[in-house]
């Protein structure tokens, strides 16, 4: 078959340059229709992009314009379940915010009445701690008035002991054995006392 | 009208113009020794150095017809079915099996190298052409062919012209054929003295052609022309010489005497003065005299860019030429504008004798 071509490369240079919109946008057009037919495809929102400002001037076949058409369809139908599954998508997440949001609040609620309570579980302990301080020092302090006491009433009975002894002597001097007597009684009794408050000072428990 | 110039406008040389061939005997040398040395020779050089015609012309000429045969390949629709095609036209006719198509490419080029017993040149011109418009099914078929040829005993080599602009796309064919850039050459622009010593002068005279005070006009062709980077392309230099001949012929051979032999000098050259783009103002001539007659023939309103719409289906989107049938070229037309298939026709014909279109087969 014959076929027909510039006799130089320099030529197509010049004929590229010189060419009109339209021409250029009809190829354009054929491009992207065969590439259509090739590949089994409608055509994608840039290629009709592309074609758009050259329609007025392309007068486009039937069958571009056919092709167009279900392609503009087809991106609207998609566009239109995008949408509503973006709308889905964001009504779940708005509904995990909120139940986060309420989750957060109760968390806070809860987490305040837990930290005032966890307060006056310290507060009470350190309160019980202090007064089992206080008790202790006081039971120390009782302790101590105790065992001074006891160190007291010894010491007196010591002083009563010496006493009897000084007395019973002046009684076995003048022979009074009944004074004498009692005077033993005395010192028995002071010095079972005495050995009392010695086991108490000893074990005060 | 430019068809009768006796110049070459933008036609490649050939062989039978050896004798208007100038400016490239150096370059014709070393490519008859690239290819002589090499099976696989890579020729390369920008648009408009004249790569083909070194081919068509100077090789050609340089070549015994005993020595070679040059089967010069273009892709048009698929360079594998091309080359094939090119294998089955050079076969006599009756020496062509029938199931030639089914026989491998070496098994081709062996039945061929039977009919002739001279060594076959596979020559692939515009070979950009297999990047522009060429599947990679179609270019790695290819490469694999010339892969197995070059291996083979076939008395076959191969060279391939092309613009070296295109040069990085051939890394897939290195990959398969790594000598591929092992014998090259590549050709520049003509130089500016072998252009005013030898190829101006001998194109004006060889084109019968008186030349008055060379020392003066070529010169002055050549600042006329010249591109301050680019220097003087050799289209642009034909295109300027078929101006200066259509104006002597209007000045100089009025019909009373049109066997008087023209001249160019230099005052012929300063009226046609100095043209920076010469192949642009000569297209738009020739666009504007073609919507004049169409208008005048057809009847048409408007015929405004309807010989620019049917040469720019002829040009690919990298703005290099492709070759179309008649009916390819029509489809890409518009319709809405009464561009009959006759007006396509007419436009066709009237383009083929302004020199601007070659028609193949």
């Amino acid at each position: 078959m014959m076929r027909y071509e510039l006799k130089h490369d320099k030529l197509a240079a010049q004929i590229f340059v010189r060419a009109s919109a339209a021409a250029k946008a009809r190829r354009r057009a054929a491009e992207v229709y065969v590439l259509y037919t090739e590949k089994n495809r409608l055509l994608t929102v840039e290629e009709l992009e592309d074609l758009a400002p050259f329609l007025p001037v392309l007068s486009p076949p039937p069958a571009l314009q056919q092709l167009m058409e279900r392609s503009r369809d087809s991106i609207r139908e998609k566009e239109a379940a995008e949408k509503v599954r973006l709308e889905r998508e964001l009504k779940e997440k708005q509904g995990l915010l909120e139940q986060a949001e309420q989750q957060r609040k109760r968390a806070t609620l809860f987490g305040g009445v837990g930290f005032v309570l966890a307060a006056v579980a310290i507060m009470a302990g350190l309160w019980a701690y202090q007064g089992q301080l206080k008790a202790k020092a006081s039971q120390e302090e009782t302790e101590k008035t105790l065992e001074a006491l006891t160190l007291e009433k010894i010491q007196r009975q010591e002083i009563d002991l010496r006493e009897w002894q000084r007395k019973k002597a002046v009684f076995a001097k003048g022979e009074r054995l009944d004074l004498v007597e009692m005077a033993d009684d005395s010192i028995r009794k002071i010095e079972l006392s005495k050995q009392k408050n010695q086991a108490k000072l000893k074990n005060p428990n | 009208m430019s068809s009768t110039s006796p110049f070459k406008l933008l036609d490649a040389y050939n062989k039978g113009d050896d004798a208007s061939y100038f400016g490239r005997k150096r370059e014709v040398a070393q490519l008859y020794n690239a290819v002589f040395a090499g099976r696989l020779t890579l020729l390369y050089g920008a648009s408009g150095t004249g790569k083909t015609s070194l081919v068509q012309c100077g090789l050609e000429n340089k070549f015994y017809p005993t020595d070679w045969l040059p089967l010069f390949v273009r892709r048009n629709q698929d360079i594998n079915q091309a080359l094939r095609q090119a294998i089955a036209t050079a076969l006599p006719e009756a020496t062509r099996p029938q199931n030639l198509a089914t026989l491998a490419l070496e098994e081709q080029l062996h039945l061929l190298y039977l009919q002739h017993f001279r060594t076959i040149y596979l020559i692939f011109d515009q070979f950009e052409e297999l990047f522009i418009e060429g599947e990679e099914a179609e270019q790695l078929q290819f490469y694999q062919d010339i892969r197995d040829l070059l291996q083979s005993e076939q008395h076959a080599k191969v060279l391939i012209i092309m613009r070296e602009e295109w040069l990085g796309h051939l890394n897939t064919f290195e990959r398969i054929v790594p000598t591929l850039f092992d014998n090259r050459l590549r050709i520049e622009r003509m130089r500016e003295h072998l252009l005013w010593r030898t190829v101006i002068p001998g194109l004006i005279r060889s084109a019968n052609i008186e030349l008055h005070e060379p020392r003066e006009t070529v010169p002055l062709i050549i600042q006329q022309i010249k591109d301050p980077r680019e220097g003087v392309d050799l289209a642009d230099l034909q295109v300027y010489l078929d101006r200066l001949y259509r104006k002597a012929a209007e000045a100089q051979a009025p019909a009373a005497a049109p066997a008087q032999k023209l001249s160019f000098d230099r005052a012929l050259v300063e009226q046609v003065g100095e043209i920076k783009n010469v192949l642009s103002v000569f297209l738009d001539e020739q666009m504007l005299e073609l919507e004049k007659k169409l208008k005048e023939k057809f009847d048409l309103d408007d015929p405004s860019n309807i010989p620019l719409d049917i040469l720019y289906t002829l040009v690919t989107n990298e703005q290099t030429k492709r070759s179309l049938d008649f009916a390819a070229i029509l489809e890409q037309l518009p319709q809405n504008r009464g561009i009959t298939p006759e007006v396509v026709a007419y436009c066709l014909e009237q383009m083929e004798d302004m020199r601007l279109l070659n028609l193949n087969d």
